[in-house]
């Protein structure tokens, strides 16, 4: 039960650059993970090629032993609507919906945003938004977003829980709450979670931090965080 | 999907409610015009159809050529002839030369319905010192009225009035005024062969079709025949069919076997038909322009949405929403667009159509306007504003389609 990358390259052809030189990395289950590395050092690719939102030039991503990009594109997103939650840097609310629409925006995918309204209720009240279930996110600071975000996130139960500098657009103290709530979910509901982070405050909540360092892991970093 | 693609409307309201009113107004115009022109259509077919016979049967002109004469004369040798003064002329007046064959084959056809001889001649109404031409058709009353339904246009005396003889006639009313004759008053009628006979007006109709009115008088057959000099004689057999829709096929059939002129009433009135078609491209015309400008406005506001929701886009895609369903959330809103402002457009169609209908006008044997309110129309506008509005938004939604998320995300942040 863990997710895998075997000798995974990423290269893009426009400009011809190789962002990712094969990663080797292996994720166990309900593991909190950082990703940390300066920017353009491949860490958010290597995030996307784990979270299943990109595919990688060469080598292979495997999710409990099975590989996702073998699977048909409708698969895959049931798989991904399923057991993945994502937490990007900027929130991606929709703005026609409100605060709970946005929330049980991945349940209405199959029908189940009916039975899972108390559970989002629940989420928004643990994140101190019981008040703004009926808000648009216009309506809301960034901070609230962001728990609204996570809240999305959070309401198909995923196993996985991938997030891209969720604090980068938000002030220390609304950073710190989200990173708390992140943690707490981790610890609560035994989420793998991967996090992509610049923070070093914040990498180091984590179990393990994988520095990346010009699309490579040094093998320091390797060993060092098995140690821990 | 459904639920994001009514949020989607929702959320821009007036260029939703811009695109519903265009989309209706097109459907609405089709409604209406087609309404009015095909009500009116309706009218004038029933009454080329009823008045006049399904098939008629006409005497073969037959005109003197040179060649005929040649082949009569000489038989094959063409070209060796050469005429001084080619022969040229006519032998006869037209008439069917050997009606008893016609009749007989007419009583054995299943098709036919009823069929009636007449004998038509034209001819010269006087009464006192006025004269007009027109014509005279004899008739046998029982036979006429079981091919047409020029019973019901009678509006004084009656069409069984004029008997098997006896010289009595039912005259079109604007004949009547021409000639400045009433019901029970006598006129005067010569076709110009013998002399002028006296006949006794017992009947006036108005079919409403102008030249029918103010030329045309029914005579027993018997009467006319002899008012001619030429009895026996027959010029033409109207004949009914069950079905008039196989008219044409059937005109066709006859006419391969026979000398005589066999015309079915979609042939005799061609004019009338093609100008139909005229008027079917015309109304599919401003139709197609109206919703091609209302598909276009689809298609700009779906393209202006979807580059301005390239973000949502990716995350329905995060979230595990497929590229099928991020197409179907577009294809949606376009249907969404096509199914409201066609069925807005058919309802203000159907008001408009009644309106319209309670518009009075004199004369020409109707009161109102004839409107057609045949569910075909219905049914086509609804498919016409449907089809434009889907392939509207099939393009832009292709293209939101064809987005992935990674792409969107890199090159926002």
């Amino acid at each position: 039960m863990a997710l895998e990358v075997r000798g995974v390259y990423k290269r893009f052809t426009n400009p011809p650059t190789t962002v990712l030189h094969g990663i080797d990395l292996t994720i166990k289950d309900g593991e909190f993970v950082t990703i940390v590395g300066r920017s353009g050092s491949g860490k958010t690719t290597l995030l996307y090629i784990l979270s299943t939102l990109d595919q990688p030039t060469e080598g292979t991503l495997l999710i409990n032993g099975t590989d996702p990009n073998t699977l048909s594109v409708e698969e895959l997103h049931r798989f991904r609507n399923e057991n993945i939650g994502y937490v990007f840097q900027f929130h991606y609310l929709l703005p026609e919906l409100t605060a709970l629409e946005n929330v049980l925006l991945p349940a209405r995918k199959t029908d189940s945003h009916v039975k899972r309204t108390p559970y989002a209720l629940e989420l928004l009240e643990a994140f101190g938004l019981k008040d703004k279930i009926n808000r648009y996110p216009g309506q809301l600071s960034g901070g609230e977003q962001q728990r609204v975000a996570i809240a999305r996130a959070l309401i198909m139960n995923p196993r996985y829980i991938f997030a891209d500098e969720p604090t980068g657009n938000l002030d220390t103290a609304n950073g710190q709450s989200v990173m708390s709530l992140l943690t707490k979910i981790n610890r609560e509901t035994g989420s793998t979670l991967v996090l992509v982070t610049h923070e070093p405050e914040y990498a180091a909540l984590a179990q393990r931090e994988i520095r990346i360092v010009d699309g490579r892991i040094p093998r320091t970093e390797v060993e060092s965080s098995v140690k821990i | 999907m459904t639920f994001l693609a009514i949020r989607h409307l929702l959320s821009r309201k007036r260029q939703t409610l811009l695109i519903l009113s265009g989309i209706s107004l097109g459907t609405l115009i089709y409604v209406a015009i087609a309404g009015i022109q095909l009500g009116f259509r309706q009218f004038i077919v029933d009454k080329l159809i009823n008045s006049d016979a399904h098939i008629r049967i006409t005497g073969h002109e037959e005109i003197v050529t040179p060649e005929t004469v040649t082949q009569a004369i000489y038989g094959d040798r063409e070209g060796l002839v050469h005429w001084r003064l080619p022969p040229s002329g006519k032998r006869d007046e037209a008439h069917i030369m050997y009606p008893q064959g016609w009749f007989s084959r007419l009583d054995e056809d299943s098709e036919v319905s009823a069929y009636a001889p007449q004998f038509q001649a034209q001819a010269i109404f006087r009464r006192g010192g006025v004269r007009h031409a027109g014509m005279l058709a004899g008739i046998n009353v029982d036979r006429q009225l079981r091919v047409t339904n020029i019973a019901q246009d009678i509006k004084e005396g009656s069409f069984q009035s004029i008997g098997s003889g006896g010289r009595r006639i039912v005259i079109g009313q604007g004949l009547a005024d021409k000639i400045g004759a009433r019901i029970d008053e006598t006129v005067f009628i010569s076709t110009g062969t013998g002399r002028p006979l006296p006949f006794r007006i017992t009947g006036v109709f108005k079919t409403g079709v102008q030249q029918i009115d103010e030329s045309i008088a029914y005579g027993a057959i018997a009467d006319v025949q002899q008012l001619s000099g030429t009895p026996g004689r027959v010029t033409n057999i109207a004949v009914k069919l069950h079905d008039v829709d196989h008219a044409h096929a059937l005109a066709e059939r006859w006419s391969v076997t026979s000398r005589d002129k066999v015309q079915s009433w979609d042939v005799a009135n061609a004019s009338f038909l093609q100008l139909f078609q005229i008027q079917d491209i015309i109304r599919n015309f401003i139709t197609s322009t109206v919703l091609l400008v209302a598909a276009f406005g689809i298609y700009n506001v779906l393209t202006i949405i979807i580059s301005q929701k390239k973000r949502e886009i990716a995350i329905l895609r995060a979230l595990g929403y497929s590229p099928a369903d991020v197409e179907r959330i577009f294809l949606t809103q376009g249907a969404i667009l096509g199914g409201t402002g066609a069925t807005l457009g058919l309802v203000l169609g159907f008001l408009v159509c009644k309106l319209v209908e309670r518009i009075p006008i004199k004369g020409a044997g109707f009161e109102k306007f004839l409107i057609s309110y045949d569910p075909s129309i219905y049914l086509y506008g609804l498919l016409m504003a449907m089809l434009s509005a889907l392939v509207a938004s099939y393009i832009p939604a292709r293209s939101a389609r064809r987005m992935t998320p990674v792409d969107i995300i890199r090159s926002e942040g």
